[in-house]
């Protein structure tokens, strides 16, 4: 069993060594890691993230998935738009 | 405990693990506390193929950090997932909660458990005997470590509706 008492103080140990910009600087980068988007049937997600550069620009939207409420965990593709 | 899947060509022989965005405890495999709510779930999010999968598997829950029936572990959880929000709000960001438990498991904290039960509200309405009240608790486990997870098998198959 975990003592509760002491992971919390090695918690309180670990976040004063963190400051706002460190543990935004770990967000981001764990956000730019796990940049991913879904494509629905017969449409592109619109990620709320802008990419500067794209390069794929499909002419017409291809079918993937079956459903979109696809929830299947092992299904994770970058954003193609 | 229940692990809902779409039904695939071949039968599962280990849950998949999911790192989507609202698998909010983090990269984890995940299992349902009751099973309509396995059932729920393969008819709301496993369509793909047209028929999910329920299966079923022992949990040595020994080490899980208890959020839904443990007072003490739910609110130390609660008290460390708001230290790092504060700080994170400091800095002008506003995290998700999948991000706030990617930290603490990243951090080697959260992976001292071999998981962590918690519980959400379900929209599943044979849950409501007055509307919009949710009398049952949707509780999931998100396990770390999969040695606990023994007898792994089908349930049963059902055709989404």
């Amino acid at each position: 069993m975990v003592d509760l008492k002491e992971l919390e103080k090695e918690i309180d140990a670990l976040l004063e060594t963190e400051t706002p910009e460190t543990l935004k600087k770990w967000l981001l980068e764990y956000r730019n890691e796990n940049l991913e988007t879904y494509m629905g049937l017969g449409s592109y997600f619109r990620s709320p993230l802008k990419l500067e550069t794209c390069t794929i620009q499909p002419t017409k939207p291809q079918n993937i998935f079956d459903s979109t409420n696809d929830d299947s965990c092992d299904h994770k593709y970058a954003n193609a738009a | 405990m229940f692990h809902t899947q779409e039904r695939r060509d071949v039968r599962l022989t280990k849950a998949v693990e999911c790192s989507r965005d609202n698998a909010w405890l983090g990269t984890a495999w995940y299992f349902w506390y009751h099973e309509d709510d396995a059932i729920s779930w393969g008819n709301k999010s496993k369509k793909r193929t047209g028929y999910y999968e329920i299966y079923e598997a022992d949990i040595n829950r020994e080490n899980i950090l208890d959020t839904v029936f443990n007072e003490e572990s739910y609110l130390f959880w609660l008290k460390q997932i708001e230290k790092v929000k504060k700080i994170l709000l400091m800095a002008g960001e506003k995290p998700t909660l999948k991000e706030l438990n990617e930290y603490f498991k990243r951090k080697d904290i959260w992976t001292r458990f071999s998981g962590v039960m918690f519980q959400d509200i379900s929209f599943n309405a044979d849950y409501f005997i007055i509307k919009y009240f949710q009398y049952k608790k949707r509780i999931q486990l998100a396990v770390y470590d999969y040695s606990i997870v023994s007898n792994f098998n089908l349930h049963f198959e059902g055709k989404c509706t």
